[in-house]
């Protein structure tokens, strides 16, 4: 009897007894990396402040690391890293969100979120003033990449909650990149403007041997076209003025989508019969980025589109990957264009709206405890856009991490020219602490040797075209039929380039994406645009 | 009193049931209070408690939600057709097995067939969203015959026949177990007797084998129609897509989307309930079906 | 002697049908080797039945130095033995009551147990209960939360319930009370139920489990092996495999099915290895427990 009730009661200890020792291990909170200095004031006897940053990267955040020890000291505060890790991270936000733990700041979510979270009364307001007066650099790149009253997308009932993140490059990131050396091989003098100069060129790149094995092996241009409509083929739409599979504006203030646009019909119409004539990519509905690059890369294909850093060096901004291909063959060159002119001059392809979420936002109790808020505000604005923070969070010390060359340039110093030596040492992107805010023209001299610059300059200014309008806003509409849209367009455009149906049916495609909610699509968007953005 | 000597007289056995029932008190009942969830506008600054009542808010919304039926609908589709075609594979394939003579072989055969039964659905996933990709194996035999390459995991003409052939691939040697156990139940001397009236291998089988598994079939049959709303949460989790909602969004996935991924708790939190009760009367029903059809021994309460 | 080739003519289609299933059951996992084996720059094997032209163990050396692969083993190892060991206990000490039918209430214990099969709080609540108990980011919160399933108890209840009697009885006779007649008498022989439940936990709950760790647990050192996996094989965009690899300090060197492949081969690979061994356990297990239950 005695043993029984041992046994039982030593059970239950068991299990009391565990959970309270995990209770003292973990105060109940996310998986915080305890702060460095254990300190709760600095030497000036002012409180450190407790705040809380992200990082994707959490395995490598180390307690010692410079970047942090810099941000506290220079802040007073203490900083926790929390992971934003995984493509469950923003489940487990919601969850957490939920359930009442609403942390400090939040960011990179869906725009919906965004909404939703407002609804729920879980932001905090961040005063337009607010922003101006803490974080005046900030508010100037906002105005240079969004334009005049930069927040104005974002506000709910003329409240602002929102630090958006615009991607200011995205505006003119896509370009079309030509094999320069097959021009010349197949006897193209300039680089081909029109249209039809267009065709001729792939024409030529099919049958007249550019890369001169003396075999029949090559194409003209490859595309992706697996996973969205504006992938395929994008800058010859844009020769007939239509953007597939986004929202944009025609000459007459109407919002339409390229898909169903008569421009989209005459260039399904040129690309059926350049896919029957085989001089582009017959396997173009297969691509995604890996296949695309497999094509250009094995010298298959010599046009396609793509961010413009892929063709010019590496160093100069990041990757270039096609720029690259010189190694293996030093014959490749690249001439980059933003795609043909068509008919009636329209020209370009698709670009990335600058603005594609709210960037990020402050949890409600910061709504209450402003000073909180300014330090959170002041440590972005710092981070962000301030030289010497800058340099010292991601370059770390001179003379010991890095150097400046002769050229003005930052240069690493061994053995911390490496991202291993660096992530190490506690510099770069694991502590990037507001996530994103990246104003390219600030960050120029760390991306960019001074020898550079030219050519990325050049490169810049190329690509032309239109961004999603709908990018940032909330499109319930939208959302409920987008997929089944997406799916129907695709399907469609597969069988009209592949011939499996006849470009003439063209109109019909048209009624029958309307009557499957394309139409209800379209007029949300026009309210949308009438009321938010006009 | 007589509670009270009852109770002294089997203290015993109740206090081994302590535990457990901690448990189920805690961690089980505890957080049920959430179902209110369903009747609540849920307000997360209020709390559960403390948002506004909705009544059956939710209820409308979803019964009046054509997509909600479209849910309904393929999850007791998915459901039937795993019952229909799987249920009977793993009879098969024991009877069948039971033919083989050669016991290394048979053994060899029995060991590989209950290993996939093994390998959770991230893994088993991602194998076949290589097997059925583009350039995958199926595709490569479709393209032998001189056929187009098909997005299986994508099309809904195949989507649902992939949920049925890779769920008999995980569970049909496992399940097959149960069946070889009541074959080996089976008393020699029947076949020596259908031997001896000269039956062949395949009377034997239908008269003999298939009769004595019957009861053991019907057991398992009646068990598996208690879970009918359970169609397969890990499986179809981690191989649908968006492109295949209209036909694989099962009760359970279309909860966690709701919940989890749209924040629309209170209604995942309606629509689940709707399942609960549902399963209720099933399981209920089927246990008063097993009582007078089995008698005492095979029910659940 | 139609009949003995009718016997051969079917003999033959047997074992060529049984070569089949062995051939269809492994081949998933033949394409996951050659995958994992076929270096980047070699031309891809894919699916096709044939051998990459180049073999690269590489990819398994580049598994080995990661460590959120080693870590996410510790905790899974250490949830699956915690784990089964508490549910193997509770539910077992809560299944062998219910089996007496003279238990006071048995009818009502029953019910408020299988009730939990049907219903349940939903996520919020559950949440919110291991937070306030304090279990985020430990590994309480794998274990404890669904330590007693209502299923198991039943069938537990049920295999006890089938127990001969006479056993009982005659221990019972000589002076044995409940406590020691279960241990002493019903658990040795209850065997197969414990190696059957265990397995089922161990494999589907624990091994396998993957949501509970999703929601509860942030902290890398303590995530398991399930969600690591599911990261890499379903995360499979470009971005994030280039970030991974650049964590891993691996460059460029990998194609993403080579890595994805890899790191499923080496989930599997321990299953594989210790499975010949725990096999003959849950076979008589699921026998004896399936038939009474």
């Amino acid at each position: 009897m005695r043993v029984r009730k041992i046994v039982f009661m030593s059970l239950i200890l068991v299990l009391v007894a565990a959970i309270i020792a995990s209770c003292s291990k973990n105060n109940g909170g996310d998986s915080t990396n305890e702060p460095t200095n254990g300190q709760t004031e600095s030497a000036s006897g002012e409180p450190r402040m407790d705040v809380t940053f992200t990082t994707h990267n959490i395995d490598k955040v180390k307690p010692d690391a410079y970047a942090l020890k810099y941000m506290q000291d220079k802040f007073n505060v203490n900083i926790h890293m929390v992971t934003s890790n995984g493509g469950d991270y923003r489940e487990k936000l919601m969850l957490s969100v939920a359930s009442g733990d609403i942390p400090d700041y939040m960011g990179n979510l869906p725009i919906s979120d965004f909404y939703k979270l407002v609804d729920q009364g879980v932001l905090a307001e961040i005063p337009e003033d607010l922003i101006k007066e803490h974080m005046p650099k900030y508010y100037q790149y906002l105005e240079r990449s969004i334009g005049p009253e930069p927040l104005k997308a974002f506000a709910v009932d003329g409240k602002n909650y929102a630090l958006p993140g615009p991607w200011s490059i995205g505006k003119n990131i896509n370009v079309v990149g030509i094999r320069q050396d097959w021009l010349k091989n197949v006897g193209i003098e300039k680089t081909p403007e029109t249209i039809d100069e267009f065709e001729d060129m792939l024409y030529k790149f099919t049958n007249n041997d550019p890369d001169q094995n003396g075999k029949k092996d090559t194409y003209g241009m490859t595309s992706r076209g697996k996973l969205e409509i504006w992938d395929i083929f994008a800058p010859i739409f844009g020769a007939y003025g239509v953007y597939p599979g986004i929202f944009t504006l025609d000459g007459s203030g109407k919002v339409v989508r390229g898909e169903v646009e008569p421009g989209a019909k005459t260039a399904l119409e040129k690309l059926a019969k350049w896919y029957k004539d085989g001089v582009i990519d017959r396997e173009f509905l297969l691509n995604d980025w890996e296949e695309v690059e497999k094509a250009i890369i094995a010298e298959k294909a010599g046009v396609a589109q793509c961010e413009w850093g892929c063709f010019i060096p590496g160093e100069a901004f990041w990757e270039g990957k096609y720029d690259a291909m010189k190694k293996n063959n030093p014959k490749v060159n690249w001439v980059t264009m933003p795609g043909p002119k068509g008919p009636n001059g329209d020209y370009g392809t698709f670009q990335t709206n600058p603005i594609g979420d709210a960037g990020m936002f402050f949890g409600k109790q910061l709504a209450d405890d402003r000073a909180k808020m300014i330090k959170y505000m002041d440590m972005f604005e710092a981070y962000s856009f301030d030289l010497e923070t800058y340099v010292n969070v991601n370059r770390g010390v001179k003379g010991k991490t890095y150097e400046m060359t002769a050229d003005g340039d930052y240069a690493w110093i061994p053995p911390y020219d490496t991202e291993e030596k660096q992530t190490e040492f506690g510099l770069g992107g694991t502590y990037a602490f507001p996530g994103a805010f990246n104003d390219y023209d600030f960050q120029k001299p760390f991306m960019t040797p001074k020898k550079y610059l030219k050519v990325r300059e050049a490169a810049e200014s190329v690509g032309v075209g239109k961004v999603d309008l709908m990018g940032p806003m909330l499109t319930p509409v939208n959302n409920e039929y987008k997929d089944r849209l997406k799916t129907f367009t695709l399907k469609s455009f597969y069988d009209f380039i592949g011939g499996k149906r006849p470009v003439s049916e063209f109109d019909k495609f048209v009624e029958e994406w309307k009557a499957m909610g394309g139409q209800k699509v379209l007029d949300e968007a026009q309210q949308i645009y009438d009321q938010k953005l006009k | 009193m007589a509670v009270l000597k009852e109770i002294r007289k089997y203290r015993t056995l109740l206090l081994m049931m302590v535990p457990a029932m901690i448990y189920f008190l805690l961690f089980r009942y505890g957080p049920m209070y959430g179902i209110v969830l369903a009747f609540k506008d849920f307000k997360i600054t209020q709390g559960i408690w403390n948002s506004p009542w909705a009544g059956f808010k939710y209820f409308d919304m979803a019964f009046s939600d054509p997509y909600f039926y479209v849910v309904v609908k393929n999850t007791v589709i998915i459901s039937l057709y795993k019952l229909l075609f799987g249920f009977p594979v793993p009879i098969l394939f024991a009877i069948l097995l039971n033919e083989v003579r050669r016991a290394v072989f048979k053994k060899w055969v029995q060991t590989v067939s209950y290993l996939p039964y093994f390998i959770s659905w991230i893994v088993l996933g991602g194998m076949f969203l290589s097997i059925f990709s583009l350039d995958g194996l199926i595709n490569q035999i479709v393209q032998l015959f001189g056929h187009e390459p098909i997005l299986f995991l994508a099309d809904d003409a195949y989507f649902r026949t992939i949920l049925v052939s890779t769920h008999i691939f995980q569970t049909f040697g496992w399940e097959s177990v149960i069946y070889f156990a009541a074959i080996a139940g089976i008393d020699p001397q029947l076949y020596e007797a259908a031997v001896m009236d000269g039956a062949n291998r395949f009377q034997r089988a239908i008269r003999i084998t298939l009769p004595s598994l019957l009861p053991v079939i019907s057991i398992l049959f009646i068990l598996r129609m208690t879970s009918v709303l359970d169609a397969g949460f890990d499986q179809i989790f981690n191989l649908y897509s968006v492109s295949v909602y209209n036909v694989a969004d099962v009760i359970d996935t279309f909860v966690y989307r709701k919940g989890l991924v749209e924040s629309e708790y209170s209604y995942s939190t309606a629509v689940n309930l709707f399942k609960s009760v549902i399963a209720l009367v099933l399981v209920v029903g089927v246990n008063r079906i097993a009582k007078s059809a089995g008698g005492k021994e095979n029910t659940l309460w | 002697m139609f009949k003995i080739n009718g016997g051969h003519v079917f003999n033959f289609f047997l074992y060529l049908f049984m070569i089949g299933v062995i051939v269809v059951t492994l081949y998933p996992f033949w394409t996951q080797i050659m995958i994992s084996l076929t270096p980047k720059d070699a031309p891809p094997v894919f699916n096709a039945l044939k051998i990459p032209q180049r073999i690269s163990f590489d990819g398994y050396l580049l598994i080995f130095q990661y460590k959120s692969v080693w870590v996410g083993y510790a905790n899974t190892i250490l949830r699956t033995a915690l784990g089964v060991t508490l549910s193997l206990i509770f539910t077992a000490l809560v299944a062998y009551p219910l089996s007496k039918a003279e238990l006071p209430f048995n009818r009502t214990f029953t019910f408020i147990i299988l009730f939990t099969m049907m219903f349940g709080g939903g996520l919020i609540p559950s949440y919110m209960l291991v937070k306030e108990l304090h279990l985020m980011n430990s590994i309480w919160a794998l274990v404890l939360p669904g330590m007693v399933e209502a299923f198991n108890v039943l069938i537990m209840r049920n295999f006890f319930r089938s127990l001969p009697e006479s056993l009982e009885e005659s221990a019972r006779i000589d002076g044995a009370g409940y406590g020691t007649i279960f241990r002493a008498v019903v658990l040795p022989l209850s065997k197969p139920v414990l190696a059957t439940v265990a397995l089922w936990i161990g494999v589907q709950v624990h091994w396998n489990g993957w949501f509970d760790a999703m929601i509860y647990i942030n902290d890398p050192n303590k995530q398991v092996l399930q969600i690591v996996l599911r990261k890499i094989i379903y995360d499979n965009n470009v971005q994030t495999l280039k970030q991974m690899m650049t964590t891993m300090g691996i460059g460029g060197k990998f194609s993403g099915p080579q890595l994805q492949a890899t790191m499923i081969m080496f989930s599997v690979i321990p299953l594989l290895l210790a499975y010949p061994f725990v096999q003959k356990y849950f076979v008589r297990g699921i026998m004896m427990g399936a038939i009474k239950g």
